[in-house]
C-alpha cells in the first residue's frame, strides 16, 4: 500500500511538473488501474483518491473521468456494476479484471524503465 | 430540480444513447456531482460550490465526450452537430484523412503512384484474363456450349477430333445436348466477283451454327438440306467480309461467288463480331457422307453442342463416355482405348499452356501489387510513428482504439481510391498497348476492354490495397498506449519497434522485387536472344507469300507451280526466287525418319527431323550454302531418283563420324509403302521455331530438305529475294499469279523478317510484360527502401546530431545509414533471387535460350538492386550528415 501511494505520488508530481496536461490525461488510465488494483471503487472515490494522493496536483472533472472509465470498461480493463444496498441509492462500482491487471503491469514496467533511465541521466532519485 | 441537474440531463441527452443507458449515466454523474457539491460546500460555501459544479456541467469537453458503453456501436469523438449517422462519421473521417494526407504531399504522392502502378498492372492482367477466359462466349448462355473431342489414353493422345462415324453415333445416341453439330476449320480462296482473297473459314453443320443461337443479320442461316453432298453450295459471310469486300451492300444475298473455285451463293451475313468457332470470316455447310468411307477414316470433325438445361458437364461426359465405350466394342480396330471428352468451349479451345501462362502472369502482377501495398504500408507506418503524439491526444480526448484504427484505414482507403483512379488510367493505356500488340492473334470472343467487371475488380483491388496497406499501421497506431508514447518521445524504443516492422516490410518488398526482377531479366534476355538470333538463312530483302490451289490434279498442280516460278523469276527487282512447301523458321513440319539398314524397336525410336520440300532457288534466295555434296537441282523432278539434303545436325545425330552421302532415308516410316530418298548433300543447321508451341526447347533441330518437284503439294510458299525493299514486289507478285489464274489469291504476304518475328510474338508480348513488371517492382522496392531509410534517419536525427557533436565525421554517419540499408538489401536480395530462379523454372515457357540460373543475369540483377538500394540510401545519409545537434536537442 505504501509503495502504491508513493509510486503514484512520484508519478503524478513528475508528470504534472515535467510534461503538462497532455500527459496527465494520458496517464489517467494508469492511475485508475493502480487505484482499482486492490479494491473496487466508485467514480467519485477514484477522483478523491487521485486528488488527495497527488496532494491536489491532479484532479479530474467528470468530463474527463467518466468517458475515461467507460472507455476502459469498453476496452475490457475494468468492469462497472451497479450495486444496490437497502435504503441507499444504487451506485456504480468499478473493479479491475485480468486484462486490466496485465495492462497495469505493462504500464508499471514502462514507468519503472523510464524513471530508471531518467535517474541514470539526471542523477536524481525520487521517493 | 437544481439547474445543474437539468443541464446535465440535457448534455447527456445529446450523446445519443438509449434511454436506459442515459438514465444510468445521468444517475452516476449526478451522484458524483452531488457528493462533490457536499464536499465543496464545507470548504467554499454553497454559492461558490454550485458555481464550480455548474462549470463542470457546462464544460464543452463533457458535451463533446464520447461515451461508449460496451454494447453500443463504435462512435468516435464527435461534436454533437456531427453525431448521429455513421455515414456522417465516415464522411468526417474521409475529410480528416484527406486533410491529413495533404499535410505530407511527398509521401502521399509516392504512395499513390506506387499503388496506382500496382493496381494498374494487376488490372491489365485481370482484363486480359477476364477478356479471354472468364467473360465467356458472347452468346446466350455461352457457358453451356461444349466442345466434344476424343482422347486415347493408351497412346497418350488428347483432344483428337472425331471421325464422322463417331460424330454421327454420338449425335444420334446422346440426350445431354439440345443441339449437337460438327465443325471443321478450313481456309478458302474466294473469288468470282472481286479480287481473289484467302480467308479463314469454317465448315459448319446447320446444328453447329444454331448452337450459338445467333441469327444472321441478313438473309438466312444454314438448313439441314444445305448439307446434302450434291446440293448447290451456299455460304454465309462475316460482317467484316461483307463490309470490306461488298461495301456493306444489303443486296449481297443471292450473289454468286467462287469458293475454292466452286460456284456458290451467298445466303446470309452474320452479325458484327461473330467469328464462331475460330475467327472465321466465312462459313460453308459441312457436307459429311460417312457411308462413302470405312469406319474411322475420312474427314474428321470437331463436335460442338449446347447442353440441355439442367445437364452438367459431368453428366454429359458420363453419357458420351458410355457411347464411346460401345463404339470401341463395336469397332476396336479404330476405337480401342478412345474415350469422349466434353469440355466448355473456351476451355477446350485455349491451350492449357496458355491458361497456365496467363495465370502465372497474374500471379506475377499480384506480387507487384503486393510490393506496392507493402510500400504504402511502410509509408503509412512511418507517418503513424510520426503521429504518435497526435494519436495520444486523440486517445485522451476520448477516441477509442477502433476509432483511431478506423482513421488510419480511412486514410489508406482515401489513398487507394485516388490510386485506383490513376490505376484505371494506367490499365487503359496498358490494355490499348496489349490490344495493338496482340492484334489478329486473339480468339474471336476475346474482348480486352475495361468492362464493368474490370471496374469492380479495380474497386476490389482498392479495398484489398487499403486493408493490406492500412491494417498494419492502424493496428500499430491504435495499440500504442500512453506509456509507449512517453518512451517514444524520450528514448525512441517504440519507434525501434515500428522500425523493426517497417524494416521487415522492406525486406519482404526486396524479396518480391528481386524475384520478379530475376524473371524479368531472364525474359528480357530471351527477347534479346530472339531479336539477335542468327537464323542461318537470309531474312533481309526477302518477300514471301503463299498460294493454295484448290481442286486440281497432282500433275496440273506441279505444272502450275512451274509456271508460277517462271513468272515470278521475271519480276523486276527479283534476284532469286523459290517455291517451298513452307517457309524456313516457323514453317518446318516435323516428321519421323528412318535410316535405311537400321532397325528401330518401335515407332517412338524413329529419329525426328524437320522437313521442307524446296525448289532449287531456295538455296540462293535464302543464302544457304551447301557444305558437302550438292543442293537440290533442276534435275530433281518426278521420275528421277528422289533426293534429300540434310543438315549438319542430322548428320551429327544419325551418321556420327560417317559420310551420309549416298545413304537413303525414309521420311514416312509409318507408311506401308516406303518412300526412300537419297542423301545428296549437307547444309548448315538453320534456326527452326517450334511451330505452335511457345516453348522453343530446341531451335536447332535435325532438318531435311527434299525436292519440291518430286512431291505433290496443294500449296506453296513463294519467296523472292529482292535487290531493294522487299515489299516493292508485292503488287507485281499478285499480278503475276493473277495472270495465271485470276481466281487464285496470294495471301500471307510479308517480308521474311516479319514472318520470323511473328513466329515468336508470344515471347515478345509476354516477355515484354514481364519486363514491365520487373521494372515497376524495382522502382517500387527502391521507393520503399528510400522511405524506410529516410524515416529511420529522421527518427535518429538527435543521435546523429550528438554523434556529429562528439566528433563523428560525415563519412561515419553515412556509413551508419548505409550499413542499415545493406543488411536489408543483402537478406532481401539473396532470398528473392533464390525464389526468382525457382519461379523462372516455372515460367520456362517464355524463356528462350537462357538458363534460369544464368550467372550473368543473376549478377546483373544483384548489381542493379544493390545500386538502386544504395541510391535510395544516399539522400537519407546526406541528410543525416546535416544533423544539427543543437536543433535536434531543442526539438525534444
Amino acid at each position: 500500500m505504501w509503495f502504491g501511494s508513493a509510486y503514484i505520488y512520484v508519478v503524478t508530481t513528475y508528470v504534472a511538473a515535467m510534461l503538462g496536461t497532455d500527459l496527465k490525461k494520458g496517464s489517467a488510465e494508469f492511475l485508475v488501474l493502480s487505484l482499482l488494483e486492490h479494491e473496487r471503487r466508485h467514480g467519485y472515490e477514484l477522483n478523491k483518491l487521485i486528488e488527495s494522493r497527488s496532494k491536489g496536483v491532479l484532479t479530474f472533472h467528470i468530463a474527463s473521468l467518466y468517458p475515461l472509465l467507460y472507455r476502459m470498461e469498453d476496452r475490457g480493463w475494468i468492469v462497472g456494476r451497479w450495486v444496490e444496498k437497502a435504503g441507499e441509492r444504487r451506485r456504480r462500482f468499478y473493479s479491475i479484471n485480468a486484462a486490466g491487471r496485465r495492462a497495469l503491469g505493462e504500464m508499471r514496467d514502462g514507468w519503472l524503465e523510464f524513471a530508471a533511465a531518467v535517474a541514470q541521466v539526471t542523477g536524481v532519485r525520487y521517493g | 430540480m437544481d439547474e445543474w441537474r437539468a443541464r446535465l440531463r440535457n448534455v447527456v441527452a445529446g450523446w445519443g444513447l438509449s434511454p436506459e443507458e442515459q438514465t444510468g449515466i445521468v444517475d452516476e454523474l449526478e451522484q458524483h456531482l452531488e457528493q462533490e457539491l457536499a464536499d465543496l460546500r464545507l470548504r467554499v460555501g454553497d454559492a461558490a460550490a454550485r458555481e464550480r459544479i455548474m462549470k463542470q456541467v457546462d464544460d464543452p469537453a463533457l458535451r463533446d465526450a464520447s461515451v461508449r458503453p460496451r454494447h453500443r456501436p463504435a462512435v468516435s469523438v464527435l461534436s454533437s452537430r456531427e453525431r448521429g449517422a455513421g455515414v456522417a462519421g465516415l464522411a468526417r473521417d474521409v475529410r480528416y484523412g484527406w486533410r491529413s494526407l495533404r499535410t505530407s504531399p511527398g509521401t502521399t504522392a509516392m504512395a499513390t503512384i506506387a499503388l496506382a502502378l500496382g493496381i494498374g498492372l494487376t488490372t491489365v492482367m485481370f482484363t486480359i484474363i477476364y477478356g479471354v477466359l472468364l467473360r465467356g462466349l458472347p452468346f446466350e448462355q455461352g457457358d453451356r456450349i461444349a466442345m466434344v473431342m476424343e482422347a486415347n489414353s493408351s497412346r497418350r493422345e488428347g483432344e483428337l477430333s472425331l471421325s464422322m462415324h463417331d460424330f454421327f453415333t454420338y449425335r444420334d445416341a446422346q440426350r445431354s445436348f439440345e443441339t449437337f453439330g460438327a465443325w471443321g476449320p478450313i481456309t478458302v480462296n474466294i473469288s468470282g466477283d472481286e479480287r481473289p482473297e484467302r480467308v479463314e473459314a469454317a465448315r459448319l453443320t446447320a446444328a453447329a451454327l444454331s448452337v450459338t443461337r445467333v441469327r444472321p443479320s441478313l438473309g438466312r442461316a444454314f438448313r439441314a438440306d444445305d448439307e446434302a453432298p450434291n446440293g448447290s453450295l451456299v455460304v454465309l459471310l462475316s460482317h467484316s467480309l461483307w463490309r470490306d469486300r461488298y461495301a456493306s451492300d444489303s443486296g449481297v444475298i443471292g450473289r454468286a461467288v467462287r469458293v475454292n473455285g466452286q460456284a456458290a451463293t451467298v445466303v446470309g451475313v452474320m452479325p458484327d463480331g461473330f467469328g464462331f468457332p475460330h475467327e472465321s470470316k466465312l462459313w460453308v455447310p459441312f457436307r459429311l457422307n460417312p457411308s462413302a468411307v470405312p469406319w474411322g477414316s475420312g474427314t474428321h470433325v470437331n463436335g460442338v453442342g449446347r447442353l440441355r438445361t439442367g445437364v452438367t458437364y459431368a453428366q454429359a461426359n458420363a453419357e458420351l463416355a458410355a457411347i464411346a465405350g460401345r463404339i470401341a466394342r463395336d469397332h476396336p480396330e479404330s476405337n480401342a482405348g478412345v474415350r469422349a471428352v466434353v469440355q466448355p468451349f473456351i476451355r477446350a479451345t485455349i491451350p492449357p499452356r496458355v491458361y497456365a501462362l496467363l495465370y502465372a502472369m497474374f500471379g506475377a502482377v499480384g506480387l507487384v501489387f503486393l510490393v506496392a501495398c507493402t510500400n504504402v504500408a511502410n509509408l503509412l507506418l512511418a507517418r503513424a510513428a510520426h503521429r504518435t503524439k497526435e494519436v495520444a491526444i486523440r486517445t485522451t480526448m476520448g477516441a477509442s482504439r477502433a476509432a483511431i484504427a478506423r482513421q488510419f484505414l480511412v486514410e489508406a482507403l482515401v489513398l487507394s481510391t485516388v490510386a485506383a483512379a490513376l490505376g484505371a488510367a494506367i490499365a487503359q493505356v496498358g490494355i490499348a498497348a496489349f490490344r495493338s500488340a496482340i492484334a489478329g492473334q486473339a480468339p474471336f470472343w476475346a474482348d480486352f476492354r475495361l468492362h464493368p467487371q474490370v471496374f469492380a475488380f479495380i474497386a476490389f483491388a482498392a479495398i484489398v490495397a487499403s486493408l493490406a496497406s492500412g491494417l498494419l499501421p492502424a493496428i500499430t497506431a491504435a495499440r500504442g498506449n500512453i506509456t509507449d508514447v512517453l518512451k517514444d518521445q524520450s528514448l525512441g524504443s517504440s519507434s525501434r519497434r515500428s522500425g523493426r516492422l517497417s524494416r521487415g516490410l522492406v525486406v519482404f518488398e526486396l524479396v518480391l522485387s528481386s524475384a520478379l526482377l530475376v524473371v524479368a531479366a531472364l525474359t528480357t534476355k530471351s527477347v534479346l536472344n530472339l531479336r539477335s538470333i542468327e537464323p542461318g538463312f537470309r531474312t533481309r530483302d526477302v518477300m514471301t507469300g503463299r498460294i493454295t490451289l484448290s481442286a486440281r490434279g497432282a500433275e496440273n498442280q506441279s505444272a502450275f507451280f512451274d509456271r508460277v516460278e517462271e513468272e515470278i523469276a521475271r519480276l523486276p527487282g527479283a534476284v532469286a526466287t523459290s517455291l517451298s512447301t513452307n517457309l524456313p523458321g516457323s514453317g518446318w513440319s516435323g516428321r519421323a525418319v528412318a535410316v535405311e539398314g537400321r532397325t528401330y524397336s518401335g515407332a517412338s525410336r524413329w529419329p525426328g527431323a524437320r522437313h521442307l520440300a524446296v525448289t532449287p532457288g531456295f538455296f540462293k534466295t535464302f543464302d544457304v550454302a551447301v557444305l558437302r555434296g550438292r543442293a537440290i537441282g533442276v534435275e530433281d523432278r518426278v521420275g528421277t531418283v528422289p533426293v534429300a539434303v540434310v543438315n549438319q545436325r542430322f548428320v551429327d545425330r544419325n551418321f556420327p563420324g560417317a559420310d551420309p552421302l549416298g545413304h537413303r532415308i525414309n521420311l514416312s516410316p509409318d507408311d506401308t509403302v516406303a518412300q526412300w530418298v537419297t542423301i545428296v548433300g549437307v547444309f548448315p543447321t538453320l534456326y527452326a521455331t517450334d511451330q505452335g508451341s511457345i516453348n522453343a526447347n530446341n531451335p536447332w533441330p535435325s532438318e531435311v530438305l527434299t525436292a519440291f518437284r518430286q512431291e505433290s503439294s496443294g500449296s506453296a510458299s513463294i519467296a523472292i529475294r529482292t535487290a531493294g525493299d522487299p515489299t516493292s514486289v508485292a503488287q507485281s507478285l499478285r499480278a503475276a499469279v493473277a495472270s495465271l489464274d485470276p481466281d487464285l489469291p496470294v495471301y500471307s504476304l510479308a517480308p521474311m523478317s516479319d514472318v520470323l518475328a511473328q513466329s515468336r510474338w508470344d515471347v515478345r508480348i509476354f516477355g515484354g510484360l514481364f519486363v514491365v513488371f520487373g521494372i515497376v517492382a524495382l522502382a517500387l522496392a527502391s521507393i520503399g527502401l528510400y522511405a524506410v531509410l529516410a524515416f529511420s534517419v529522421s527518427r535518429r536525427e538527435r543521435e546523429m546530431g550528438i554523434r556529429m557533436a562528439l566528433g563523428a565525421a560525415g563519412a561515419d554517419i553515412v556509413g551508419l545509414v548505409f550499413r542499415g540499408g545493406a543488411v536489408q538489401l543483402a537478406i532481401g536480395v539473396s532470398v528473392g533471387v533464390f525464389l526468382g530462379v525457382g519461379a523462372a523454372r516455372l515460367a520456362g515457357a517464355v524463356l528462350f535460350q537462357v538458363h534460369a540460373t544464368d550467372p550473368a543475369i543473376i549478377s546483373v540483377v544483384i548489381a542493379t538492386l544493390a545500386a538502386t538500394g544504395f541510391a535510395a540510401c544516399v539522400a537519407p545519409a546526406w541528410r543525416a550528415t546535416k544533423s544539427d545537434p543543437v536543433r535536434s536537442l531543442r526539438s525534444e
